[in-house]
């Protein structure tokens, strides 16, 4: 076996080849003992050895067949080795190891170039701008949204681009730490959190915002991901667009919210909202960016700071870009009810609050005067306006069957009656398709016409609707208006 | 589960045929008041004056037939459909429940189901009578003829009539509100009669049976028509008027009907006072079996929103129906021997009855009546008690 072993493997071992041209004398004490063919330690399946981790830098070219060693060292005398290296290699290979460590350091020193290279080039494309509006595909669950932001100008606020913002504990510790962490809060919890199609158009503001800050805030984020997590659960677990954590900090105007935004913790901290929509609705910072006002009382509470990017501020060109205007805006929109939300979304049509109070500020926002300081309405205004919230509570109190609503608005009716009507009845829905208002002086009286809707108790259940027409009349009383006599036909 | 509004009239015309067409017809048979007259018409005793016989049997066969058929005339097609309607009170300007209660059974009340609402009803009372003017009918001890020694207080020859009597009325309501204050409506009542009968002569103790029969017959009774016009409402309360005929639509001759026509003006009073309400009506029978006057008072108690409890007071004041009586006279062949026959005699009589049962709303507009009728005095044909049992259904909104 041992003699044939050569002869059987016709292409010579390009590995001995190798190492042989660097020092033939190694392979005299190899082959010391006479048999040159059996080394000390059994040799290795060739193919095992040519996988060796060596190799890594044997690649040169192979030497010619005259230089097999298996041929050459037949008739050189036997030697002893200086050397022995014995690191479970076919000592062949223990010479040459010093010689590996040179290539070795020089190939860590090569991939280490290599990496940084790559990080640079990761650094250099997180630095490029984020795609256009135009580039991005267009939202489709969100058109309304992505529309609405398009009618504004590019917000510094969400010019992050959106594969660094896949995470958004990374960014809310950034908003912590980095000087422009004001800038942060709109991006701040799950609103970063999406695909670039939820993200409006990023502005030129945004692409100062150094992304390197962003990408190496990370880890420290990911030391406290979970209060951004516990944050992010209650408010919307079926979220699945990113915008909805930027629309609830920036649907918060009070100075808690706005320290909720610029610390992770008081993020984490922060009582979980009414939920939010999935919608990515861009908060109503880009509108103020956009309005070449004056610089803002930004940091006042009562100003919508978690949206407004006042840490843009920082840069001087960004405190110019924020308006006043966003904060008379938000001043002017109290902050609305569940239920007194500003329009329903197109999609989906249960949309919960969170998003409709957003777009509720851009479009108090969205006059085109630089200031929608409202008029102050007529004094007639003001009682149309009493008349009809007093017919709402009239029609409320019939809807929930409710005698003494009823009675709350409607001092003189018979509530003792009215409450044994409503006992004989399992649901009653009353609605007013039009109401003509006529007011004079501390009387008024009021025309509606609309439907009725009831489920009797007793009888068939099936809901009956009938037309109606109502005639009020009311009276000015010390603390509103009231109802003096009400003839339904 | 609930069934369509259209298949209602048919469910209830299919259960009145199958249930009237069990009887046999009585143009097969002897009539009614054949049998009837048979029975007490005197055979075996010698009074030496058979005529007077057959005009005693006679008449008390009219008697019997009279009382029979105001039985049958006694219907529950008062309308209970005000206790599914709601109105729209304008003061309160919400709508209201007409009625709690869904109102008394015989009696009239003022309030009308309004426009629109209609109902069917399908009825069920079975009578077997016991007494007649107090004089039990199945016993035997009915005393249709009897010789007595003048001086004696027990007769020695007398033949007495024992009488099964049954009526079985399945009768078809409807009621429909032409305007808010309008009702029409009517009754069609199918009646079953049937009639068994021996009569027997005991002579000295020694009791043989003369002569058995019976016979029965069933078809359409006497149709009834009538109308109800609100006057007055106030809620539940008010006064109406209302009038009533009777088509001779029922064979006299099988005691189904009586025979001719007759209409009735009615007045019609209520209080409802939410849980209790009190009702009466008053009318007045023209060319009926005799002119009647008619009262009928009522208390409903709403137990329940779905229940109302009712008591009821019916009574009839007859002006010449008569009354059974026994007429004593010499026998013109046997000295110091009466002959006693039950004849009748004309007298106003008042008969009163109480009747006292529940409407349960058992589902949607489906209404379950039931009541027992139980007569106050012994005045004409009586039944210990008559039970009715009644299903009513509510169409409209």
């Amino acid at each position: 076996m041992n003699s044939e072993t050569p002869k059987k493997n016709a292409e010579p071992d390009p590995v001995r080849l190798v190492e042989a041209s660097e020092g033939l004398h190694e392979f005299v004490a190899e082959f010391a003992d006479g048999s040159p063919l059996t080394p000390r330690e059994s040799r290795k399946p060739r193919a095992q050895r040519v996988q060796e981790p060596l190799l890594l830098w044997s690649d040169a070219p192979l030497p010619s067949v005259e230089a097999d060693p298996d041929l050459a060292l037949r008739d050189q005398p036997a030697a002893t080795p200086d050397v022995k290296l014995g690191v479970g290699l076919d000592e062949r290979w223990d010479v040459s190891i010093p010689l590996g460590w040179v290539r070795l350091a020089g190939g860590v020193a090569l991939g280490a170039l290599v990496l940084s290279v790559i990080a640079a080039g990761i650094v250099m494309l997180r630095r490029s701008p984020a795609p256009s509006l135009a580039d991005l595909p267009a939202p489709a669950a969100h058109t309304d949204v992505a529309r609405l932001d398009t009618s504004t100008p590019p917000a510094p606020v969400l010019a992050l681009p959106t594969p660094r913002t896949a995470e958004p504990d990374r960014v809310a510790t950034v908003d912590r730490r980095s000087p422009q962490g004001a800038l942060m809060p709109a991006f701040a919890g799950p609103g970063s959190v999406g695909p670039a199609s939820d993200v409006p158009r990023p502005s030129q503001q945004a692409v100062r915002t150094p992304p390197a800050k962003v990408a190496e805030k990370g880890p420290a984020t990911k030391q406290s991901p979970a209060p951004v997590v516990a944050w992010l659960r209650p408010e919307a677990p079926t979220r699945t667009a990113p915008a909805a954590g930027t629309n609830q900090s920036a649907a918060r105007p009070t100075p808690g919210a706005q320290a909720s935004t610029t610390s992770g913790p008081s993020v984490a901290a922060a009582p979980p909202r009414a939920p939010s929509a999935p919608a990515p609705v861009a908060p109503p910072a880009p509108r103020a960016a956009a309005s070449p006002a004056p610089a803002a009382p930004v940091a006042s509470p009562a100003s919508v700071a978690p949206v407004t990017p006042p840490a843009v501020g920082a840069a001087p060109v960004a405190a110019a870009d924020v308006p006043p205007r966003a904060t008379v805006a938000t001043a002017a929109v109290p902050e609305p009810s569940p239920s007194a939300a500003v329009a329903p979304p197109p999609t989906p049509p249960a949309a919960p609050a969170g998003p409709n109070r957003l777009r509720a500020l851009p479009r108090a926002a969205s006059a085109e005067s630089p200031v929608a300081v409202a008029p102050a309405p007529s004094k007639r205004e003001v009682d149309t306006h009493a008349i009809e919230a007093l017919l709402g509570r009239y029609r409320n109190g019939y809807n929930s069957l409710s005698a003494s609503s009823v009675s709350a608005v409607w001092p003189t009716v018979d509530e003792k009656n009215l409450a044994k009507a409503f006992e004989r009845i399992e649901d009653q829905h009353v609605s007013f398709d039009s109401c003509e208002i006529e007011i004079g002086g501390v009387a008024a009286e009021a025309a509606c016409r609309g439907t009725a809707r009831y489920v009797p108790k007793v009888g068939n259940r099936t809901p009956r609707d009938e037309a109606r027409r109502w005639r009020f009349n009311l009276r000015r009383a010390s603390d509103g208006w009231v109802i003096d006599r009400v003839v339904a036909q | 589960m609930h069934p369509r509004p259209h298949r209602v009239p048919t469910l209830f015309l299919a259960l009145f045929a199958v249930l009237g067409g069990t009887a046999r017809p009585a143009s097969a048979q002897q009539t009614m008041t054949d049998v009837l007259g048979f029975l007490l018409t005197n055979r075996s005793i010698p009074t030496g004056d058979f005529v007077r016989d057959e005009q005693a049997a006679a008449q008390t066969r009219d008697v019997f037939a009279r009382l029979l058929t105001l039985q049958l005339a006694t219907l529950p097609v008062a309308s209970s459909s005000a206790g599914f309607t709601y109105r729209l009170d304008p003061a309160l300007g919400t709508v209201m429940r007409t009625s709690d209660s869904f109102g008394p059974f015989f009696t009239e009340r003022s309030i009308t189901a309004g426009r629109n609402q209609a109902s069917l009803g399908l009825g069920y009372r079975s009578s077997t009578f016991d007494n007649i003017d107090g004089r039990d009918l199945r016993d035997g001890t009915l005393v249709s003829t009897a010789s007595v020694l003048r001086g004696e207080a027990q007769p020695f020859d007398i033949e007495t009539v024992a009488l099964r009597i049954r009526t079985d009325t399945m009768t078809l309501t409807a009621n429909y509100g032409v305007t808010d204050r309008l009702d029409i409506g009517g009754a069609i009542p199918f009646v079953r009669v049937s009639l068994q009968g021996e009569r027997a002569d005991t002579y000295r103790g020694s009791r043989l049976v003369q002569a058995t029969g019976s016979a029965s017959a069933s078809g359409l009774g006497d149709i009834v028509m009538r109308a109800k016009y609100n006057v007055f409402r106030d809620g539940g309360s008010g006064v109406s008027i209302g009038a009533e005929a009777r088509l001779p639509t029922g064979k006299p001759e099988d005691l189904l009907g009586a025979g001719r026509a007759s209409f009735t003006p009615r007045f019609i009073g209520s209080y409802d006072g939410g849980r209790v309400g009190v009702h009466g009506d008053l009318g007045y029978s023209f060319r009926d079996i005799t002119d009647a006057l008619g009262y009928n008072a009522a208390v409903t108690v709403v137990a329940v929103s779905r229940l109302t409890l009712i008591g009821e007071l019916s009574g009839l004041r007859l002006g010449g129906v008569g009354r059974l009586t026994e007429i004593s006279q010499p026998s013109p062949q046997l000295a110091g021997v009466d002959t006693i026959r039950l004849a009748s005699v004309a007298q106003t009589t008042n008969r009163l009855d109480a009747v006292a049962g529940f409407k349960w709303n058992i589902g949607e507009t489906w209404l379950l009546t039931a009541n027992v009728r139980r007569p106050l005095t012994d005045v004409g044909l009586n039944a210990d008690w008559v039970p009715t049992i009644t299903f009513d259904y509510a169409f409209g909104r």
